[in-house]
């Protein structure tokens, strides 16, 4: 016995070394992801004043996915299951018979991006922090809240509609061209159709800054009054060049990016209001607001035009949202406001 | 009693590989610190000590898992070439005797140049005033250390088993693997499939020496530090000294 007296030491030594680091490797979710859940619950007042209804983010289960694990804040509650989802996605997604938000935590996120941004961006990180975060949560949340309580564009989909079409997809049984898809096909990938959004994007664009403009002078509505026949004019341009475009759009294309831009558009504006009230205006505005015009492939240029929009009626009808049900795009909305 | 880690030491100082290793660490070093670095994070560069010191660390930690790799890959195989383990034997020492101390020069060795580039660091921080990083400065070494003490007990260990490029190939996968391993992970849930199965494979075998450096900024910064992530360090550290413990070269005479 006394001959391996310094084995025995060195296995019970090593056996309390891995017992203490499985003990202490309890994948719980990180302090700092309760927190930032937490902060965006206690944004529910705040985003009350923006006027959707009944949007309430307490309503919808949220799940953060940390690589490995679903942790679901609901009801007060954090329990931990395997993930439904098991890629970095924010998202609204159907589990059983409702609509979850699902988010990577922080620090999978902040790895995600920072892996997008290259070296530099591995080595310093992504600037994606909690503040950031906490307004993705909101857009998901506004996303279970659209196909929750609403029939977006007059369509209705159930969760376990919504899972039979993505499980058909994954299989590959659906011929049928994605949002995504036609908006390449028809959009990016035909230069008179681009040019003429880009163009329109512009319009957008100055239409904002020039409302902007007026709030940051001070007098608001009086300047608004002044300028209302220069900001007319601007969208009326806007909705003809808009016109143009469309006809040479088919009407599949169409439909693609009329739904894409109101409930992304609506979920980005969320976003950027909750944004506002966690990090500030000026910040604020430098994220969102400076790259308004920027176009790019895919759906992401119309959350841009999205928020433009909503950011424009909130200045020429504020009661927009009393009426807002998702059955029409953004345009129609503008044009029963009559501002269009 | 410890006169061949003292040996083994003394003609690593003698080689001039170690310096070479040492220009080139302390060169990385000074290239992050120097104000030439053009680092920004949402538009505002990365100049502040407490904004530069976890970054620093990172990219130290690495350049200190390259060089234990480098130094402590040929020193158990070169005395078997040399046949001095021969006389060794004649003298009755053991193989875990004689291997323990060979790895524990490779290991002060790599610890020592580690902090050689940790020092600058913390002139760094001195020149800057941050007190309060100085005096956690020492206890901080001990937790960001252990990974590299860690990766020269393993590269000790499986010198002794493979050939030496198969040796450094496999160390240098584990450390990069280690080192790397936020980076792996993100990966693993982005791909699917095959490529996921690969990923979360190479993430169960290899140790987070990610997790355990970057436990040395937090505490630098006066944060909380992560007790699973220190462990899994010294885990490690641990696995390293029993697989030195296990192999067993033949004794031929």
């Amino acid at each position: 016995m006394r001959k391996y007296r310094n084995q025995i030491i060195a296995v019970v030594l090593g056996m309390v070394l891995f017992v203490s680091w499985l003990w202490t490797g309890k994948r719980e979710i990180s302090g700092e992801d309760k927190k930032i859940y937490e902060e965006a619950l206690g944004l529910q007042e705040q985003v009350d004043e923006l006027g959707f209804g009944e949007f309430c983010l307490a309503d919808y289960p949220v799940a953060m996915y940390d690589g490995e694990w679903d942790h679901v804040f609901y009801d007060g509650e954090i329990k931990r299951r395997k993930a439904v989802l098991e890629t970095f996605a924010g998202t609204a997604y159907p589990v059983e018979d409702h609509f979850e938000v699902i988010v990577p935590t922080l620090e999978q996120f902040d790895s995600l991006l920072s892996l997008a941004g290259g070296v530099e961006g591995i080595v310093s990180g992504s600037g994606y922090g909690a503040k950031e975060q906490v307004a993705t949560i909101w857009h998901e949340a506004f996303h279970a809240y659209q196909l929750t309580d609403h029939a977006v564009l007059g369509e209705r989909i159930t969760p376990e509609e919504m899972q039979e079409g993505l499980e058909d997809r994954m299989e590959g049984g659906e011929e049928i061209l994605s949002e995504e898809e036609s908006i390449v096909k028809e959009v990016d990938e035909n230069t008179d159709v681009r040019n003429r959004l880009e163009k329109e994007m512009g319009l957008l664009e100055d239409t904002v800054e020039m409302l902007r403009a007026d709030t940051r002078e001070g007098n608001g509505a009086a300047d608004l009054a002044e300028h209302i026949d220069g900001i007319q004019e601007m969208v009326l341009e806007y909705r003809e060049c808009r016109r143009e475009r469309m006809a040479k759009m088919t009407e599949a294309a169409r439909d693609a990016e009329i739904r894409c831009e109101l409930t992304e558009g609506t979920a980005y504006y969320v976003e950027y209001s909750v944004y506002g009230m966690t990090a500030g205006e000026k910040t604020c505005e430098e994220r969102y607001l400076e790259n308004l015009g920027r176009y790019e492939g895919g759906r992401g240029k119309y959350y841009r035009t999205g928020l433009a929009k909503c950011l424009i009626l909130d200045a020429l009808a504020p009661g927009w949202k009393e009426t807002f049900d998702f059955t029409k795009g953004l345009d129609e909305v503008l044009t029963a406001c009559g501002r269009m | 009693m410890m006169g061949i880690m003292r040996n083994a030491l003394r003609e690593r100082i003698r080689r001039k590989d170690i310096y070479v290793v040492i220009v080139l660490g302390l060169l990385i070093a000074l290239m992050c610190m120097s104000g030439t670095v053009t680092l920004s994070i949402d538009g505002v560069a990365v100049t502040e000590v407490r904004m530069l010191l976890p970054l620093v660390l990172n990219v130290v930690s690495v350049v200190g898992g390259g060089m234990a790799v480098a130094l402590s890959l040929r020193t158990i195989p070169n005395e078997y070439e040399r046949k001095v383990s021969h006389l060794v034997w004649m003298r009755g020492i053991s193989q875990w005797n004689y291997h323990g101390q060979l790895a524990l020069a490779n290991m002060i060795s790599s610890v020592g140049a580690l902090f050689i580039l940790y020092a600058g660091m913390m002139v760094f921080a001195a020149v800057k005033g941050e007190t309060g990083v100085l005096i956690r400065s020492i206890p901080g070494f001990a937790l960001y250390a252990a990974g590299t003490a860690g990766v020269s007990l393993f590269t000790s260990a499986v010198s002794l088993i493979f050939p030496g490029m198969a040796a450094g190939v496999l160390a240098a996968a584990v450390m990069l693997a280690g080192t790397m391993q936020p980076v792996l992970r993100t990966l693993s849930g982005i791909v699917s499939g095959m490529p996921r199965g690969i990923l979360r494979g190479i993430l169960a075998v290899t140790p987070d020496l990610y997790a355990a450096s970057s436990q040395a900024g937090e505490f630098l910064l006066g944060k909380k530090v992560d007790a699973h992530s220190v462990l899994g360090g010294l885990l490690f550290l641990y696995a390293g000294a029993a697989l030195l413990y296990i192999v067993r070269k033949k004794e031929c005479a």
